[in-house]
């Protein structure tokens, strides 16, 4: 038999390999991102209560404890961060700083991250990882000197 | 001289004698009867067979003499352009054209099922960048703390639940006053 006749076999021989490599070849990963807000509260005890319109949807928490303890609640910080998984990312405070950590996305719902804390001082006060649904809020907080608190409040989306 | 002889006759018809032969053939035929009534049929046949070639002659389809020169055409001009690798090349793939196509037409049809079958994949691939998805708070699960260090206090995780969902609070207290929360 000719070589000729074996030219469509030779084809097919080399478009298989290279289809097939082709085929799976994978693109590179896209890095995971999600978008998250963080909210820097100060709570204060006054004769009038008032809560910051951005506030509105923590406004029904703040009646429950711990929070009850306060009625004027004031947005000091407002950010809007994006996280990438594994890729700590420092978010500056008015009193103090965070640093926070996507770690994954869990069941396409959920955020998995880590965050640390500081105060004004330099003084970390928490270290946590969390699991938590997107829209669901995760409010850190603490007591500072007159009776004022301190909270940070941190929703994902 | 006598009556001319046959083959005298033959080459007399088919016009082969010399002018000087042929004079004195014409003169003999005049005196012998004969001999001209056998001239005269050999030219009748002579003339037959003459009609007879250019009607088979002209029986020949003018094409079939096209097709000749063309072969002959074709022939010439090979061999005088079969000296470049290129010409070479083409002449190869005119010779082989069927089985260049069905190869050509192999791998191509390969390659577009390679070409679906990876279009497939990518869109089955669940997104992995962008925003999660935001379920209605009813359907969220409940915040999960893996870990909480809190280095100058106690820590307190309070989950409160409504109809926006939960919130998970982590609070923070001196270590003295953990019991007032």
């Amino acid at each position: 038999m000719s070589v000729c006749r074996w030219l469509p076999l030779l084809m097919l021989v080399v478009a298989i390999p290279a289809a097939s490599a082709q085929a799976n070849h994978k693109q590179p990963t896209p890095p995971v991102v999600v978008s998250c807000e963080l909210i820097e509260i100060s709570a204060s005890s006054a004769d009038v209560a008032s809560v910051d319109p951005a506030l509105d949807k923590l406004k029904k928490k703040f009646k429950k404890p711990p929070f009850s303890s306060w009625n004027v609640f004031k947005v000091l910080t407002k950010l809007e961060q994006k996280l990438t998984q594994k890729k700590a990312e420092k978010l500056k405070l008015k009193l103090g700083q965070a640093t926070a950590t996507l770690l994954g996305i869990v069941n396409t719902s959920n955020v998995r991250l880590s965050i640390s804390i500081d105060d004004a001082t330099g003084k970390n006060w928490v270290n946590t990882t969390s699991t938590f649904a997107g829209g669901d809020y995760v409010v850190f907080g603490h007591s500072l000197p007159n009776n004022e608190g301190h909270l940070l409040a941190l929703t994902c989306k | 001289m006598g009556a001319p002889n046959d083959i005298e006759l033959m080459l007399h018809a088919d016009g082969e004698l010399d002018d000087r032969h042929a004079a004195d053939v014409d003169a003999r035929l005049e005196r012998e009867p004969d001999a001209r009534t056998k001239a005269d049929a050999l030219g009748e046949m002579t003339e037959l067979v003459r009609s007879h070639l250019e009607l088979a002659a002209d029986d020949v389809p003018e094409r079939s003499f096209d097709a000749i020169w063309r072969t002959i055409d074709r022939s010439i001009s090979t061999r005088e352009a079969d000296t470049g690798a290129w010409s070479k090349f083409t002449g190869w793939l005119d010779r082989h054209r069927g089985h260049v196509i069905t190869g050509a037409v192999s791998a191509g049809a390969v390659a577009a099922l390679a070409l679906l079958l990876r279009t497939t994949d990518e869109g089955t691939r669940a997104p992995t960048r962008g925003a999660i998805d935001v379920q209605p708070a009813a359907l969220r699960v409940a915040p999960e703390i893996e870990s909480l260090d809190t280095p100058d206090g106690e820590g307190t995780v309070l989950n409160l639940e409504d109809e926006d969902g939960h919130t998970t609070v982590i609070w923070v207290s001196p270590a003295d006053t953990v019991e007032g929360i």
